[in-house]
């Protein structure tokens, strides 16, 4: 797979490196916004987790961020807001590398879309960091709720960028070990 | 046949220079007292981000196109990206934890290379 070869006939195309450094950007930013989601729910649960065990009390387990101490509130202000705003960026990303494969496909293919597993499962992608967006911005979400969601897209990309592949069927099926 | 051999080589330095910052970073964590570590651990990064670019470059100038066609190349090309974010990221933040997080993605980089 390191060996280099010349491209194949139906990669070549002005439209590959387009398409392709877009999906790899968007992945890499909203892979980078959902981690900071992970790590902001990470640090809220062990805080309280520790918490309770110190007190040793027998009460259910309730994450209030109000009663952590300073600096991990600090901490949490800042992945929540580097959260929102690296997904923020990725997501046009993700929607510029979509419309550029429509269009791509459109030429090589013949049809805007085709419900192709990779499509399907870009879509997805796509509709799952929308509903993060819109959750913060029209609900106004904020901390926990939008991290639960962000750190459902961060297995969501993982499916789309590898796991599809696994199917071994569609029309992407150059982006795989061969 | 010089640029396969510098394409190796750098392949490997970004293997040792990529263990070295990992160890580095995690230092920092545990002791953020100590300056050193918090130093090397970003000019490590920055060594990081220079590799990936050079290995992209060296298989551009050899194949005569930019490396995007499967599996191999696109992952090089998403790890650079990582890295970029990340140096620019943690410049932004000041913050190690956010950092550490990703050179577990380069580390996967390297499980696609040594599975041939």
């Amino acid at each position: 797979m390191q060996k280099i070869t010349p491209l194949v006939p139906a990669l070549q195309s002005n439209w590959l490196m387009l398409h392709v450094s877009m999906m790899m950007l968007s992945y890499a930013t909203l892979i980078l916004g959902a981690l900071f989601s992970t790590l902001f729910l990470l640090i809220v649960y062990l805080a309280n987790w520790s918490k309770t065990k110190e007190i040793n009390t027998q009460q259910i387990l309730t994450t209030n961020v109000n009663s952590l101490p300073q600096h991990k509130i600090n901490l949490l202000n800042k992945l929540d807001r580097w959260s929102y705003r690296t997904i923020g960026i990725g997501f046009p990303f993700l929607t510029m590398g979509i419309i550029s494969g429509a269009v791509w496909a459109n030429e090589a293919w013949g049809s805007y879309w085709s419900w192709d597993p990779k499509e399907t499962w870009a879509l997805i992608t796509w509709i799952i960091f929308a509903s993060y967006l819109h959750a913060r911005l029209t609900k106004n979400w904020q901390g926990e709720k939008t991290a639960w969601l962000g750190t459902f897209g961060f297995f969501i990309i993982w499916i789309c960028y590898l796991g599809v592949n696994f199917l071994g069927k569609g029309l992407h099926s150059y982006g795989w070990i061969s | 046949m010089v640029w396969d051999n510098f394409q190796n080589l750098l392949v490997n330095s970004l293997f040792g220079i990529s263990l070295i910052t990992t160890i580095l970073y995690w230092f920092s964590l545990a002791i953020p007292e100590i300056w050193f570590f918090s130093k090397t651990s970003v000019i490590g990064s920055i060594f990081i981000n220079f590799i990936i670019l050079g290995i992209l470059t060296t298989r551009w100038i050899i194949s005569g196109y930019f490396p995007l066609s499967n599996l191999y190349e696109s992952l090089l090309f998403l790890t650079w990206c990582l890295s970029t974010i990340q140096i620019f990221e943690e410049y932004k933040t000041n913050s190690k934890i956010i950092s550490l997080s990703y050179l577990s993605f380069i580390d996967r980089f390297f499980d696609i290379n040594f599975t041939n």
